[in-house]
């Protein structure tokens, strides 16, 4: 019995099966680089949107976000949409890494933003590296920054070296004080940032007149004051990030009617530090990092860029403006880097984007001013920092020039 | 100096009131509870909620903080002691307490938050330097809670029963004293007295999330100087400890207080091991 042919094989001879695959081949061939060309960018964004940074990040979250919806409003970057691809940490270095593997490898992502702090984002450059991705960090440390080893990773914000730097200046500079006494807590953070500020002194051909490393969990930290009176400090410096402590130091400083400023952290300028003083007035003597973004004009004016970004979106801003400019700019900044470093490349291709950041002579992001160099990525400029005076914010979240009467 | 040495004996204060709550639940249990500084925390935090986030009294606001301090002491008892010290012999409860206390802390931070926040003042006065009342409740409700908790041992029939069964609880339970309810009750007890220190201490503290183990810690280091099972003991380790920390910082600098504190706190229990005021426990063979 002969076996029954497949109808629709039944009028295709070979000559027209060959000229088929042809076709379609050709097709297909045609078509890959257009769908290609209109595939959307991939955003990758690690944030610790829970847990215990989790405020400061939710705003940066918001910020990036809208820096994101503003590029699609305009047409998106090289034509394409651009996609955000999200992840939440929850401040957990070992979910940093797993994020991080899953955006690169799995996700496909084309560009990797944060983890956005430092202590999060150290275990991630190696990954984000070997997988040849651009990647813009978010951490302060210094040791996250290494155009050598990690050629593709840019810093949106400034270093914490910057920071102390700036404070140290403020301290002998403007406030004209020589005799600086330096508490920190003793963690990490605290320790490393001691020591930059004794570096920093030195330059100065000063030395700390007393310092002390403390628990940041110490109920009363008045003992230490009393220390550094007894020593003759005329300036306190204090790196933490611990509200309760800083607010401590602060208190303790207040309660022994000695009115010297503290100089510190940018926490220190944190309404949760506020609202743990005995008195509201013992925040007038204290000065903490802030930035150019923060600072109003003689109208008090944010500057044009800053006020533009939070005009238009005004909407959904609310929640959001209590952590403070800084928080939601910085989300904003490592859209913005991308974005005009992607346009100057003209291409998605991770290492042309990396050479047009390095020669683009300056990025003038709402956040502040990055210029990278291919020997330096860290990009922020120590002139995008200023000291702000604690009590002086206004209601817009900006803060009028400091005066040293 | 006055001030060093006030904010030294408040700590003191803060820690020897730890070490109390600790030989409350020990005395009937045998158990030193990791979350005994949770008591405090969640005292502390409740306080600062009603009186500062509701507007509520500050009197109905304690107690609303003494009733959550019995409602987690009765908890904890349920839930990480009972079961477990009656199915093993073995030290299990270092990992009941500390799985509750864990997740007691955790549960705060989602909902209290991990940024600490203000607690009310207890008595309408400035500043007042050394004679401040956040330095003085501590301290005063320290001696109070010691006296107080020797009258109860004393003097009261269910502070006898919690004699007894700390000396044998077999024996106690054959001469028919409900051991499992009093094992609880001075659970209860406990918890108050725990969120009764975080009431004291919460100008000093603040009501924060992170103040259980850092409490629970130092106030374990309190008992184990002053003695398991003494209230002299605990004060007085308590003290010994908050002075510690001040004078060192005082003469030496912030680096060493830890060190040089508990440094001198272990070279004690090296000479003498049973604590300051402890006993030590003949067994007949």
């Amino acid at each position: 019995m002969p076996k029954p042919t497949p109808p629709v094989a039944a009028g295709i001879g070979r000559r027209r099966l060959v000229q088929g695959i042809g076709a379609v081949s050709l097709t297909s061939g045609l078509a890959m680089p257009a769908i290609a060309q209109n595939k959307p960018i991939r955003m990758g964004w690690i944030a610790a949107v829970s847990g215990m940074f989790a405020s400061n990040a939710q705003a940066q979250d918001w910020g990036f976000r809208m820096a994101v919806a503003d590029l699609n409003e305009q047409g998106g970057l090289l034509g394409r949409k651009v996609e955000v691809v999200m992840r939440d940490s929850a401040a957990d270095p070992s979910k940093a890494v797993s994020f991080a593997k899953e955006l690169v490898y799995n996700e496909n992502i084309d560009v990797l933003c944060g983890p956005i702090n430092s202590g999060e984002a150290l275990p991630t450059l190696g990954i984000v590296s070997g997988a040849k991705k651009l990647h813009l960090i978010g951490g302060s440390v210094e040791e996250l920054i290494d155009p050598v080893k990690y050629p593709l990773g840019f810093r949106n914000l400034n270093a914490n070296g910057q920071w102390i730097k700036v404070a140290v200046k403020f301290m002998v500079e403007d406030l004209k004080r020589t005799k600086v006494a330096i508490i920190n807590d003793n963690t990490g953070y605290g320790v490393l940032s001691r020591e930059t500020v004794t570096k920093f002194l030195a330059a100065h051909n000063l030395k700390p007149i007393y310092t002390a490393t403390v628990d940041p969990n110490k109920p009363d930290v008045t003992d230490e004051l009393l220390k550094a009176r007894e020593a003759g400090a005329d300036v306190i410096t204090e790196w933490s990030n611990a509200t309760g402590f800083v607010a401590r130091l602060v208190n303790a400083r207040g309660e022994q009617n000695w009115d010297i400023p503290i100089v510190g952290h940018p926490t220190i300028l944190q309404e949760q530090v506020a609202r743990l003083l005995t008195k509201r007035s013992y925040w007038d003597n204290v000065y903490g990092l802030g930035y150019a973004h923060e600072i109003v004009d003689a109208q008090g004016k944010l500057p044009a860029n800053v006020q533009a970004f939070i005009d238009k979106h005004q909407d959904s801003i609310g929640p959001y403006m209590a952590a403070g400019l800084p928080a939601f700019l910085q989300g904003n900044a490592a859209v913005t880097i991308y974005a005009t470093g992607l346009t100057k490349a003209g291409d998605i291709d991770p290492f042309k984007v990396k050479a047009a950041l390095e020669s683009i002579p300056r990025i003038d992001a709402p956040y502040g001013p990055f210029i990278y160099t291919t020997t330096d990525h860290n990009g922020f400029q120590d002139d995008g920092i200023k000291l702000v005076n604690a009590n002086a914010q206004l209601p817009n979240g900006g803060y009028p020039s400091v005066k040293i009467s | 100096m006055l001030l060093v040495i006030v904010s030294g004996l408040a700590l003191g204060g803060l820690y020897g009131m730890t070490a109390l709550v600790y030989n409350v639940m020990y005395s009937t249990s045998k158990v030193l509870s990791f979350g005994t500084g949770q008591f405090a925390m969640v005292g502390g935090i409740c306080t600062a909620w009603l009186v500062l986030g509701l507007h509520l009294p500050l009197w109905l606001g304690f107690l609303a903080c003494l009733a959550s301090g019995a409602v987690f002491g009765w908890l904890s008892e349920l839930i990480a002691v009972r079961r477990i010290i009656a199915a093993s012999d073995e030290h299990l409860w270092v990992l009941s307490t500390l799985a509750l206390s864990t997740m007691v802390q955790e549960a705060m931070a989602i909902w209290w938050g991990t940024d600490p926040t203000p607690f009310p003042r207890v008595f309408p006065q400035e500043f007042a330097g050394s004679f401040d009342q956040k330095f003085w409740l501590p301290l005063i409700l320290a001696v109070l809670m010691a006296v107080g908790l020797e009258q109860f041992y004393r003097h009261s029939m269910i502070g006898k029963l919690f004699i007894a069964m700390s000396e044998d609880s077999f024996a106690a339970r054959a001469r028919g004293v409900a051991t499992d309810r009093m094992r609880s009750l001075s659970y209860v007890l406990a918890g108050v007295l725990g969120a009764l220190s975080g009431f004291a201490g919460g100008q000093l503290t603040f009501a924060d999330f992170a103040l259980g183990t850092a409490l629970g810690l130092s106030g374990f280091i309190a008992l184990a100087v002053g003695g398991i099972g003494s209230s002299v003991g605990a004060l007085v380790g308590g003290g010994a400890l908050g002075m510690l920390t001040s004078l060192t910082t005082h003469y030496f600098g912030a680096e060493y207080q830890k060190t040089i504190a508990i440094g001198l706190l272990i070279l004690l229990l090296v000479v003498r091991p049973q604590g300051l005021f402890g006993t030590t426990q003949v067994r007949h063979v």
